[in-house]
């Protein structure tokens, strides 16, 4: 029987200290490795939502709102931008290409984003990636719609399949576009990103279900995309653009109106905006940010990126900071409780000491025993991990779109399970360098 | 210096020259043997007053301790000479001990308890292995030979009486041949019965490997049954 297996006997014979001590130490692991976990999904969630984009605009908010609320679908803009805006950036010898969004409506709690098919061609998620269709393709008429990989998956609709977009973005809605279904047409494959959790319309269907239904409706039902109190006050300044052609009842008086077909809908969440040239993001960044026509804001993608993940490592330096003091006290649990036994242990290591074990095999008794213990409380603290991620791992998904994945523990985390080996094992010495000057002094003696 | 002992006489098992033993290096000393003879096989009964000195003398002799003067030499060894871990393998190898209770392991059964002394000693499964047998078989012999019924042996020790405690306890002192047992008032716990009946079995077991003995007890009553008496208080000066 070596020591190990001593120590394994001993430590069974203690069975509830023991297992309350690895409980704590396998808390605290999972705590250290969830932090780690979390944040760097997060991290690389983060960064693979969107790429190819040079510049994300909308109406003038802080930079981090505008890149939730059309990145991530998450809160809500606070203003709109009009559709004269954002025709006349598209228009500028800078911009290659510019996509519309306008969000708001909500369909069983998924965001519904209403764009049009220039948002298949030119969005893109990771390393460039472009956007792939499992099944169907764009729509190319109004009443039609486009899911997103997990929203087909959920609720089990498929091609030809129709489906009734609510007003709001809550998961209950009491207010239903009943008069307007959409027969779904495509369905995105799946990308990892929130587009999973996105249902896509044409931007004149929205425009059509929220113009036809403005009459009807009290105005005070708060509805975003075609309230004329949202609408900026001076668009109708607006330098035309377009020669005129006012087919659009609700909204030719007062508008001035343009062509129903350059004009789908008359305000907008946000653009997308690709450059011909990226470097020149910044220019035109300012130029936007600066534009006398309407306030608005314009971001780099990846620099807003990086601000909103500086202020979350921030966060996550926080919880990893109190995982390290929680391991602790774990630490310290397992200190105190082999302190504690080595009192009654005494006699045990005089009985050792009687059958030729040095003072040295006593000290490895007790580091084995700490080592068994930190060991199992980081198996434990693995186990538990990963049972809480196989858990959380859809509700996460569903609440803020990071996808976790469940993989082998990374390099950070395996280090990490390092540092909770050696700490144990260094606390561990404490014990049994007191068990070592027992022994010494004690020798065979057994009256305590 | 340590030449073999001549042929004609009986070997000696332990032989203690001029020491002199001290806890704090300035005290009296609390152990000062001019000499003192031990040969192999013999069981002596050494007694003494508390405070004579007896534990200090098992310590000494256990190699636990080393004196501060002269020499102790157990099995031709000076254990003065000896490294401290020298004397813990030497231990492990050469002296089986019983303490007066709570010899065991309470959280191993019985077998483990006795093969436990074989785990530390090579040379005690060495010897084990010359006579074809293993330190698990012979564990369960000796504990049948000293009573304990097989049925017990995989119990846990704290499940056991302390009469049977000590036979288990003696069964691994004796476990591989050690040619020294030492016992500290391994007695003192029993009743009067259990007492007797422990000795004989403890003395047929060193007689059978011809083990040398040194039984420490209060109890003058059990002197007559060893075949030398030893009073520290007038060794110890």
């Amino acid at each position: 029987m070596n020591m190990v297996k001593l120590a394994w006997a001993s430590l069974k014979s203690r069975r509830a200290n023991a297992l309350l001590t690895v409980f704590a130490i396998a808390i605290s692991v999972m705590l250290l490795l969830g932090v780690e976990r979390v944040s760097q999904q997060t991290r690389s969630g983060f960064a693979n939502t969107i790429s190819g984009t040079d510049l994300i605009v909308g109406a003038r908010s802080g930079p981090a709102n505008l890149l939730l609320y059309s990145v991530f679908h998450i809160g809500n803009p606070s203003a709109n931008v009009s559709w004269d805006s954002f025709a006349h950036w598209q228009q500028h010898e800078q911009v290659a290409w510019a996509v519309p969004i306008a969000l708001g409506d909500s369909f069983r709690g998924h965001p519904v984003i209403a764009t049009d098919e220039t948002f298949f061609a030119h969005f893109q998620y990771g390393r460039r990636q472009a956007i792939q269709f499992q099944q169907g393709a764009v729509f190319d008429a109004t009443e039609q719609a486009i899911l997103g990989a997990r929203v087909a998956r959920q609720h089990q609709l498929g091609l030809g399949d129709e489906l009734v977009v609510a007003h709001g973005t809550g998961s209950v809605s009491f207010h239903h576009h009943d008069e307007d279904p959409l027969s779904i047409v495509g369905v995105l494959a799946p990308t990892g990103t929130p587009l999973d959790n996105a249902v896509f319309v044409p931007l004149r269907a929205l425009a059509g279900m929220h113009g036809e239904h403005d009459h009807e409706h009290d105005d005070a039902h708060g509805h975003e995309h075609e309230q004329p109190a949202q609408r900026p006050s001076f668009s109708d300044q607006q330098i035309p653009t377009e020669p005129t052609e006012s087919t659009e009842p609700t909204e030719s008086t007062e508008h001035g109106a343009h062509d129903h077909h350059d004009r789908p809908i008359d305000s907008l969440s946000a653009f997308f905006v690709g450059l011909h040239s990226q470097p020149r993001a910044i220019f035109m960044q300012r130029m936007i940010n600066t534009w006398g026509q309407e306030p608005l804001t314009a971001i780099m993608p990846g620099a807003t990126l990086q601000d909103l993940w500086r202020t979350l490592n921030m966060f996550e330096r926080t919880l990893a900071i109190v995982s390290g003091f929680v391991l602790l006290t774990g630490l310290i649990g397992m200190l105190a409780t082999l302190l504690a036994s080595l009192q009654e242990r005494r006699r045990e290591m005089a009985v050792l000491r009687s059958l030729g074990a040095g003072p040295k095999t006593i000290f490895g008794l007790l580091v084995s025993e700490a080592l068994l213990l930190t060991m199992i409380g980081i198996g434990v603290g693995v186990g538990l991990l990963y049972s809480a991620m196989l858990i959380l791992a859809p509700w996460i998904e569903m609440q803020f779109g990071v996808v976790i994945t469940i993989g082998a523990p990374s390099a950070v985390e395996w280090q990490r399970m390092g540092i909770v080996l050696i700490a144990g094992s260094l606390i561990s010495c404490i014990p049994a360098w007191r068990a070592y000057r027992h022994s010494l002094a004690d020798g065979l003696s057994m009256k305590f | 210096m340590q030449s073999q002992p001549a042929v004609e006489h009986p070997p000696l098992s332990i032989a203690i020259q001029g020491l002199r033993f001290s806890w704090q290096p300035t005290a009296e000393p609390v152990l000062a043997i001019d000499a003192l003879t031990i040969s192999s096989g013999e069981r002596v009964f050494l007694h003494g007053p508390s405070g004579s000195g007896k534990s200090t003398l098992l310590s000494l002799l256990a190699g636990v301790h080393t004196p501060q003067q002269g020499s102790i030499e157990v099995q031709g060894r000076a254990l003065e000479r000896l490294s401290q871990s020298q004397r813990d393998t030497f231990r492990a190898d050469h002296i089986g001990y019983i303490f007066q209770q709570f010899n065991l392991l309470p959280f191993l059964d019985l077998i483990h308890n006795v093969t436990l002394a074989c785990d530390f000693s090579a040379a005690r499964r060495q010897r084990l292995a010359t006579h074809g047998t293993s330190a698990t078989a012979e564990a369960a012999r000796l504990l049948k030979q000293l009573g304990i019924p097989e049925a017990l042996h995989q119990r846990q020790a704290s499940q056991l009486s302390v009469g049977q405690q000590q036979r288990v306890a003696a069964a691994r002192a004796l476990i591989g041949s050690p040619p020294v047992v030492i016992a500290d008032e391994p007695t003192s716990a029993l009743d009067a019965n259990s007492r007797e009946n422990f000795l004989h079995l403890l003395f047929a077991e060193c007689e059978r490997a011809r083990t040398t003995l040194v039984f420490v007890s209060h109890d003058q009553a059990l002197a007559p049954l060893f075949s030398r008496s030893v009073d520290l208080s007038e060794v110890n000066r």
